[in-house]
């Protein structure tokens, strides 16, 4: 497979300088983002195989962020890494569509796993709508 | 008071009292989790440096100073939110007490600002007088300044400063905290009786553009 490419949403600076760097030394093109909305528009002009994002932010949180991000990119696979998972926020997290909600301090080899895996599903649901978007045009021209 | 409501008064006190004890731990135990989080990948990445460098790459000198640094600095912070946490914990050691209101306000402050950080609220304390003490209960004054803040806060999309001050004479002390109106408000007789768990009272006023909530303190007599 291609270099994964990872986005790091936290406002925590220091967090994701940390992590962002651990993950380049194991070959990742990651970059990171201290705010929901700037996470929204990063996606915009870049393809990212998963989203790393924090549910405790000031202003967009992670759920609004996360709902904002699938809105335009319904395959985006994201993660939640998060001081405290409650299970009420686990559950709407995961309803919502993120992939996987994990807590902090987490490792990086299962960080990394789950990036791996997300890159995967993501591919596999791009060529899915691919095949669609090819069957729905044969059965118009009645091919 | 007739026996009935009083004890529906003190249970709501005491639900309050735990839901804003919790609040507050809450907050604390997130901030703190994240400085462990932050020396936690310090220390994968200390390790992913030394693997490095017996794998023959170069040991590279300053970026250790630079992560000798940062983790010495969230250590500090670290120490300092354990600190203001232990402080607040203490606040219920003693019903009522001789209280330093500038710096329990400072304090507290501190406590609240992850809370005001969610809404970008910017808390700004000022004070009038650096001593200024008062016969008060520290915990339940803590959690009328709570109210107040949260009220405000839940009146707030996003952004905008909350001003705090604190002023006074020997009789009496004065904190004035801006209030951000809104469908939310406090409830009335629920603040009337927590002032006087505070041997003080509380009153709304306008001052020019904003409206300003005072607690006088003087003490009980």
């Amino acid at each position: 497979m291609a270099q994964e490419r990872v986005l790091l949403v936290d406002d925590e600076t220091e967090f994701t300088e940390l992590l962002a760097e651990r993950m380049r030394n194991r070959e990742m093109d990651v970059d990171t983002a201290d705010s929901g909305e700037k996470a929204i528009e990063m996606v915009k002009n870049k393809y990212y195989d998963a989203i790393i994002l924090d549910l405790s932010m000031p202003g967009m949180d992670g759920i609004e962020t996360l709902n904002a991000i699938l809105g335009d990119n319904p395959d985006q696979q994201v993660i939640f890494l998060t001081g405290y998972a409650s299970v009420p926020k686990t559950v709407e997290a995961l309803k919502k569509g993120a992939v996987e909600f994990l807590e902090k301090p987490a490792d990086i080899n299962q960080l990394i796993d789950l990036v791996r895996e997300a890159q995967i599903k993501k591919a596999e649901l791009f060529e899915k709508r691919a095949e669609d978007s090819i069957e729905k045009l044969k059965r118009g021209k009645s091919w | 008071m007739n026996e009935k409501p009083q004890r529906e008064f003190e249970q709501q006190i005491l639900n309050d009292s735990l839901l804003f004890f919790g609040k507050i731990t809450a907050s604390v135990s997130h901030e703190l989790n994240n400085v462990l989080s932050i020396i936690d990948q310090t220390g994968g990445l200390l390790d992913d440096l030394l693997y490095n460098a017996q794998q023959g790459g170069e040991i590279p000198h300053e970026r250790l100073r630079t992560i000798s640094d940062k983790l010495s600095a969230q250590i500090e912070r670290g120490v300092r939110i354990i600190k203001r946490m232990n402080t607040f914990a203490h606040t219920v050691d003693d019903p009522i007490k001789k209280v330093d209101i500038p710096n329990l306000v400072d304090t507290f402050c501190k406590l609240m600002q992850r809370l005001t950080g969610l809404k970008k609220v910017d808390l700004q304390v000022e004070h009038q007088t650096s001593m200024l003490q008062v016969d008060t209960s520290p915990f339940f004054l803590q959690m009328l300044i709570f109210n107040i803040i949260q009220v405000s806060l839940q009146n707030t999309e996003t952004g905008g400063t909350l001003c705090i001050s604190t002023s006074g004479t020997e009789e009496k002390a004065l904190i004035e905290i801006d209030r951000i109106a809104g469908k939310y408000d406090l409830d009335p007789d629920f603040v009337i009786k927590l002032s006087d768990k505070i041997g003080g009272k509380l009153e709304l006023i306008k001052k020019g553009e904003k409206e300003l909530f005072i607690i006088e303190l003087s003490g009980f007599n």
